[in-house]
């Protein structure tokens, strides 16, 4: 079975945990048995867009912290 | 001065209302006696000092901040109130244990308690995400518990997005505050990857909200996997022992949930190499299988021309044998009649007939006498 396939658009809606996620995958099935080239070049190019997009999330990431609206502390 | 008459049910009015008006909320310290539970939910006990005053307490078992017994110090916020039938007592607002020894003891208790119950049990720990992208942060606005959780998170993980609930981490309010923090969070629409708790450390009684009974099955009732850090040195609070990991400070509790993100940097370096290396081998492989297939397929249509050529010297050689000429070079003769008949006995001619031999070289025309 090859890697399941996601749209390049898709990518961006994913969480950071869900890319890692379908990376590992990539890399597992290549120490599959049931490799030809042709399913071997398309696991290739969907793993090296895994890692361009968390690249791209890394470079753009910004700590983030908001206070609950609710303030628990009478 | 009141000179009118009223009666006892008008007096316990007013006096109430007196009380109220005088002690809005009191809080009384002292040793826990006569403690008992009716009815699953009514709590009676007296407090008693060590000049032997005693007061009574009525209360409610959601009071309770664990189990407890006589002989403990507790801390009771109260009001008094004259019952008309049961006469005077004070009515419990919130309990707190009290005292090193009482506070040992009370955890001792609920530990049992609740390990009975199977809430600190191993098989009931949960994974944390490897990659945490929305945090709910439990502890006291502004405290230094926050700002190291806050600075380490940053500096390891800026993915993460952390909501932080603002309570109190110590005395009388904060095992509510805890709880209702803790509810909120599991009951908000958003989806949370983790539940933090923190505080820095203090003395056994700063600490004592965390082995609260309602804060502990908060802790190991939320529906987000927990990280509970209370920085101290001393044995585990009750809420640690609950929750999904417990680390030994806030920093430690956003180094152990949050990965490094220098390291993650490169990790993915480290994947784009190990994908380049991974389709290597298919490369090879197919390679290889082509060149296997090339030469198989020479070697098969070399077999399949030796095999022709091999049929077609057989054929030569057989057809050889049978060459007519090569046996007429041996000396023999074909015998024909003039008509063209194949002579093959004496009896097929009579004295007379022409007949034609043939030789290897040439014919011959001969009548037979």
């Amino acid at each position: 079975m090859t890697p399941r396939k996601t749209m390049k658009k898709d990518l961006k809606t994913l969480k950071y945990s869900e890319l890692r996620e379908q990376l590992d995958e990539v890399s597992s099935w290549f120490s599959g048995d049931d490799i030809d080239l042709d399913k071997a070049t398309d696991a290739y190019a969907k793993g090296m867009e895994l890692i361009a997009e968390l690249e791209s999330r890394l470079k753009t990431a910004k700590a983030k912290v908001e206070k609950t609206k609710q303030d628990f502390a009478a | 001065m009141l000179d009118l008459p009223i009666t006892p049910s008008e007096f316990i009015a007013i006096l109430n209302q007196s009380l109220e008006y005088a002690f809005p909320s009191v809080v009384i310290e002292g040793e826990l006696s006569e403690f008992r539970v009716s009815k699953n939910r009514w709590l009676y006990f007296s407090l008693v000092d060590e000049e032997g005053a005693v007061l009574k307490f009525f209360a409610t078992v959601y009071m309770l901040p664990g189990p407890l017994e006589d002989g403990m110090k507790v801390l009771v916020r109260c009001s008094p109130k004259h019952h008309q039938a049961y006469g005077f007592s004070m009515q419990a607002q919130s309990i707190q244990v009290a005292g090193l020894g009482s506070l040992k003891r009370a955890s001792d208790l609920l530990l049992a308690k609740l390990t009975e119950e199977g809430l600190f049990a191993p098989e009931r720990k949960r994974a944390l995400p490897d990659y945490p992208e929305k945090l709910a942060v439990i502890t006291s606005s502004g405290s230094a518990a926050e700002a190291d959780f806050l600075k380490i998170a940053a500096a390891r993980w800026p993915l993460a997005e952390i909501t932080l609930a603002n309570v109190h981490v110590q005395g009388e309010l904060a095992p509510s505050e805890i709880v209702k923090a803790v509810e909120f969070f599991n009951n908000h629409g958003e989806s949370y990857d983790a539940l933090v708790l923190i505080r820095g450390g203090g003395s056994v009684e700063d600490l004592a909200a965390f082995s609260t009974e309602s804060v502990v099955r908060a802790v190991a009732g939320s529906r987000i996997p927990t990280v509970v850090a209370i920085g101290h040195e001393v044995d585990l609070s009750l809420a640690e022992m609950a929750s999904d990991l417990h680390a030994s400070t806030p920093s430690n509790a956003a180094e152990l949930l949050l990965p490094d993100y220098a390291s993650e940097k490169q990790n993915l370096v480290s994947a784009k190499m190990n994908l380049n290396h991974l389709l290597e081998a298919p490369v090879v492989n197919a390679e290889n299988s082509l060149s296997q297939a090339k030469s198989s397929l020479e070697q098969d249509m070399m077999l399949l021309l030796s095999d022709a050529s091999s049929d077609i010297i057989s054929l030569k050689n057989l057809l050889e044998a049978y060459n007519p000429v090569r046996v007429l070079k041996n000396g023999y003769a074909v015998a024909r009649l003039a008509t063209g008949k194949l002579l093959r006995s004496k009896k097929d001619v009579k004295t007379g007939d022409e007949v034609e031999l043939t030789l290897s070289d040439g014919m011959i025309n001969m009548k037979v006498t």
